[in-house]
């Protein structure tokens, strides 16, 4: 009797826990059908990544890779579509879970693992580490450790762009937890009022570190945050290969043509904890009966489940 | 009809670990940077 009763308040546990899927705000444009070559690019893009990530966890958890190590494992549609779009010599800047971008872009698996596990054949010579690693040759420009710094350089580099007359854009990736941050909306300012050449791309995972983008942002949908600035936002499938690549030509077109700036909001999510620091399954969350079981919503309550709290205060 | 079947995905499944395996290999062999590196590229060259 208790033991069904317990598992019914699991069941409901559960049930309160699971992360609702977000839906995009239909556009009307359809994803588009990618060519055979296309289809096949894009899964051997996505599986290196999701195998480069799976292994890097491997190598961190046999401790061959010291500091920080955001892996990027499920939101790998997002930034191999987004490449798809683009042409040679457009650059892409991110922050911190970064390993993906830097695959997609073409770099060298060697270089990036080499640089993980800090030794000399990195792309910073050992000395850079998971969130700080560059690629001139690639215009991959980083590999940036603090939250939402990447966005004024991302603006930046729209602006060398325009200045250059060099018809590329700048790809400026961040997270729903950076959409926040002040430097944001001030290069947004900046971005619209030079029309530079750079492609926002939220990545909206749903999580800032642990906290859900419902405790922690005022409004959630965060396309329209360039609303104040007249920067045009569009909310897409970032679970879908295809819808990216669709949004990434329309965007990229936008930006190339001298219309300035636009947000791309990819509805996305990630299947591992913030990063191999905080794993979801092991350590003192274990002890936490009701986010241990499933990994995801683990990851999800990390800091907003009340019993955790309890236990990290008598732990 | 189709444009990839199992043993196609198969054998792309194959060859991307055959790289990440080697990346994971490589990047335990190769040796830490020299301790001579310790202050380079901290600053600018004057």
């Amino acid at each position: 009797m208790a033991q069904t009763q317990a598992a019914a308040r699991r069941g409901s546990a559960d049930r309160e826990a699971r992360p609702e899927k977000l839906q995009p705000v239909n556009t009307g444009r359809s994803p588009g059908a990618f060519s055979q070559e296309e289809e096949l690019e894009a899964y051997r893009s996505m599986l290196l990544i999701r195998r480069f990530e799976e292994k890097a966890g491997q190598l961190y958890g046999m401790g061959a890779i010291g500091g920080f190590c955001h892996l990027y494992i499920g939101q790998e549609a997002v930034v191999v579509g987004l490449q798809m779009a683009m042409i040679q010599g457009d650059q892409v800047i991110t922050a911190y879970r970064d390993h993906g971008h830097m695959l997609a872009t073409g770099m060298d698996p060697k270089g990036v693992m080499a640089e993980l596990t800090g030794r000399r054949s990195g792309y910073s010579r050992g000395k850079g580490g998971s969130m700080h690693m560059f690629s001139k040759e690639k215009n991959f420009y980083g590999g940036h450790g603090i939250v939402g710094a990447q966005v004024p350089l991302g603006t930046g580099l729209a602006f060398a762009n325009r200045y250059r007359e060099n018809g590329n854009v700048s790809l400026t990736y961040f997270g729903d937890g950076a959409a926040n941050q002040g430097q944001v909306y001030e290069s947004f300012n900046m971005a619209k009022l030079w029309s530079l050449p750079v492609i926002y791309v939220i990545e909206n995972n749903q999580y800032a570190m642990g906290t859900s983008i419902k405790r922690s942002s005022a409004t959630t949908n965060l396309c329209k945050r360039g609303q104040s600035f007249d920067i045009p936002g569009e909310q897409v499938d970032g679970m879908d290969v295809r819808a990216v690549k669709a949004a990434g030509d329309m965007a990229l077109e936008h930006a190339r043509s001298g219309k300035g700036p636009m947000i791309l909001e990819m509805l996305t999510y990630r299947y591992r904890g913030h990063s191999m620091s905080i794993p979801p399954s092991t350590g003192p969350r274990k002890r936490c009966r009701r986010c241990a079981p499933n990994m995801i919503r683990s990851s999800r309550s990390a800091y907003g489940c009340r019993r955790w709290a309890g236990q990290a205060r008598t732990i | 009809m189709g444009w990839a079947g199992e043993d196609d995905l198969k054998e792309i499944d194959k060859e991307i670990r055959l790289v990440v395996n080697e990346a994971a290999e490589f990047a335990q062999a190769d040796p830490e940077p020299d301790p001579a590196e310790l202050w380079t590229n901290v600053y600018a060259e004057a």
